[in-house]
């Protein structure tokens, strides 16, 4: 062993930060037009909670999926707790992607389906097969699961209602409950609060910052609501004219110097 | 303001067909033409029909009500064959949706094979399946039942795929995005949220198995349809009316359970 490298392990950090997202160099395009973003890079450690921001159109929702793996890279990669997407097969990227939880602006549940029964399809990808396909059927462990994530949300009285009978925003706290119910390390969210009304929005924002918080997981979020991303994360990575243009910490900052990012 | 008078002209109310569309008019006319000649239209003839028809109404009435008993007998064996005949061929419908169904399972070369299956069960009529299936096991009920159970496969497997294709791809695909397998994502996402067209289909199913297990009955596949043919055959017409009646009455009764039904699941129960 030389001398240098025992000189520069001295310096790494006591406890480093495990990274549970690493994107690099990333650039992503639909079909063959003009890329939405290129060379963006950043990565995000565990128990962050990062807030994705820019204009409509700067690729927000695009990188979600990249990020997803629902759109392939056009250069760069994306690493997930360590591991590199394009190198996984279909059947290790379905593994990957049951460590993690997602929550769109469209809630996305089941209709004519109870709440319980939707929370537990999120024990899916952990146990698959006919029993989790309803609550009726469910393991005992499951609908504890279910219930136990439906009461962090505020909906256990909610359980057995059917989900087209719930509003925008219990409909959304269900939907939080399914994304978090295995108890994800990763949670990504394209949105969450874009579709209600404003208190509404603020009340299921802040719940789910707090669930997310409470279990530890990582979270990346995008919104328009600058007071969402600035309350509810520690981070803001900002997308213009298809480059990363910020990258800051939210401590002191204050939403005027984030108008630039909508110019 | 001055923008106001400068609009364009206003369209004409119809427009002339164009060469092509001209052409495909009059060859439809034509067809239609040679069709009604091709089959010996005549309003003459149906008028000098008629007396024809009035005798053997005035014949039929009053009904019989002699051969009731074991009328009813056979009325019920056809409600059993198109209640046993239905859920059989739904059932079977299910996996052939699913594997036919755009963008849900299966490989490309499964995919065809399962369209292909529905499309044979589909496209064959009920009568030949009826005939095939009584050299198969014999005269009887259990021969229509077999035909109806294809039939049906046939007519759920395409309309129940085509609602799982039409279902909202938000909750499977936001279920895949954490990881959920296909298969499950197809039963706990899809199916349930194409459950009413499910049963809608399923029930048109039924009222069309109950007039097709009459018919069925025609061929000896079991069912009240012998019955009718023997009555007719031997021109005891009033025994034939009640055998009309009771037929009509079945019909009339499955069409509104159905009916009721229907509106019940599409009013969101
Ligand atoms: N499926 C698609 N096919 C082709 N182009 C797409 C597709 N989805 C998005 N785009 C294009 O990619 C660009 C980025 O879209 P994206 O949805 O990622 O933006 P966004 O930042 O999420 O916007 P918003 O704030 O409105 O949600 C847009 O120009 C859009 O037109
Ligand atoms: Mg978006």
């Amino acid at each position: 062993m030389t001398v240098a490298a025992v000189r520069l392990a001295e310096f790494e950090p006591v406890a480093p930060r495990t990274v549970d997202l690493a994107v690099d160099g990333l650039a992503a395009c639909y079909a063959k037009r003009d890329p939405v973003f290129s060379g963006v890079s950043f990565t995000v450690g565990r128990g962050e909670a990062v807030a994705l921001v820019g204009a409509n159109g700067a690729g927000k929702s695009t990188l979600l999926k990249c990020l997803m793996g629902f759109v392939s890279p056009a250069d760069g990669k994306v690493s997930i707790f360590g591991r590199d997407l394009s190198s996984l097969k279909s059947g290790e990227l379905r593994q990957l992607r049951s460590g993690v939880g997602f929550v769109a602006q469209k809630h996305n549940l089941v209709p004519r389906l109870t709440a319980l029964s939707n929370v537990v399809h999120g024990m899916l990808a952990t146990s698959s097969g006919p029993r989790n396909w309803l609550q009726a059927l469910a393991p005992a462990e499951s609908r504890r699961c279910a219930l136990a994530a439906l009461d962090r949300v505020g909906l256990a009285d909610f359980a057995l209602r059917r989900v087209d009978s719930l509003s925008g925003g219990q409909s959304q706290r269900v939907a939080i409950a399914r994304a978090l119910v295995a108890e994800p390390r990763l949670v990504l969210a394209d949105e969450p609060a874009a579709s209600l009304d404003p208190t509404a929005g603020e009340e299921v924002m802040e719940v789910f910052a707090r669930v997310v918080r409470d279990t530890g997981a990582t979270l990346i979020f995008t919104t328009h609501n600058l007071g969402h991303a600035l309350a509810h994360a520690e981070r803001i990575v900002g997308l213009r004219g298809g480059k990363l243009a910020l990258d800051a910490h939210t401590r002191g900052m204050v939403a005027a110097r984030l108008r630039g990012l909508y110019d | 303001m001055t923008d106001r008078t400068r609009t364009s002209p206003v369209p004409a109310r119809l427009e002339w067909p164009s060469p092509l569309a001209f052409i495909a008019y009059a060859l439809g006319i034509a067809v239609l033409v040679w069709s009604l000649d091709g089959t010996g239209w005549s309003l003459s003839e149906l008028a000098t029909g008629l007396p024809a028809l009035a005798d053997f109404f005035s014949r039929a009435f009053p009904p019989s009500l002699e051969r009731l008993p074991s009328l009813s007998t056979a009325l019920v064996e056809t409600f059993q064959m198109a209640i046993a005949g239905t859920t059989v061929g739904a059932l079977i419908s299910v996996p052939l949706a699913i594997f036919s169904a755009r963008g849900q399972l299966g490989t490309r070369w499964i995919n065809t094979l399962a369209r292909g299956t529905v499309a044979v069960f589909r496209t064959v009529p009920d009568l030949v399946w009826a005939l095939i299936f009584v050299i198969a096991v014999g005269l009887g009920p259990f021969a229509g039942t077999l035909a109806i159970a294809v039939d049906t496969a046939g007519f759920c497997g395409r309309f129940f795929a085509e609602a799982m294709e039409d279902v909202d791809k938000g909750p499977a695909e936001a279920l895949q995005a954490q990881g959920v397998r296909r298969i499950d994502t197809i039963f706990c996402a899809v199916i349930p949220a194409a459950s009413p067209a499910f049963i809608t289909t399923t029930l048109f199913a039924l009222e069309k198995a109950v007039r097709s297990s009459v018919v069925l009955g025609l061929v000896g596949a079991g069912g009240i349809g012998l019955e009718l043919k023997v009555a007719m055959d031997m021109f005891d017409y009033p025994t034939a009316a009640t055998i009309i009646l009771l037929i009509f009455g079945l019909v009339v009764i499955i069409e509104q359970a159905g009916n009721y039904t229907r509106k019940r699941v599409l009013d969101g129960h």
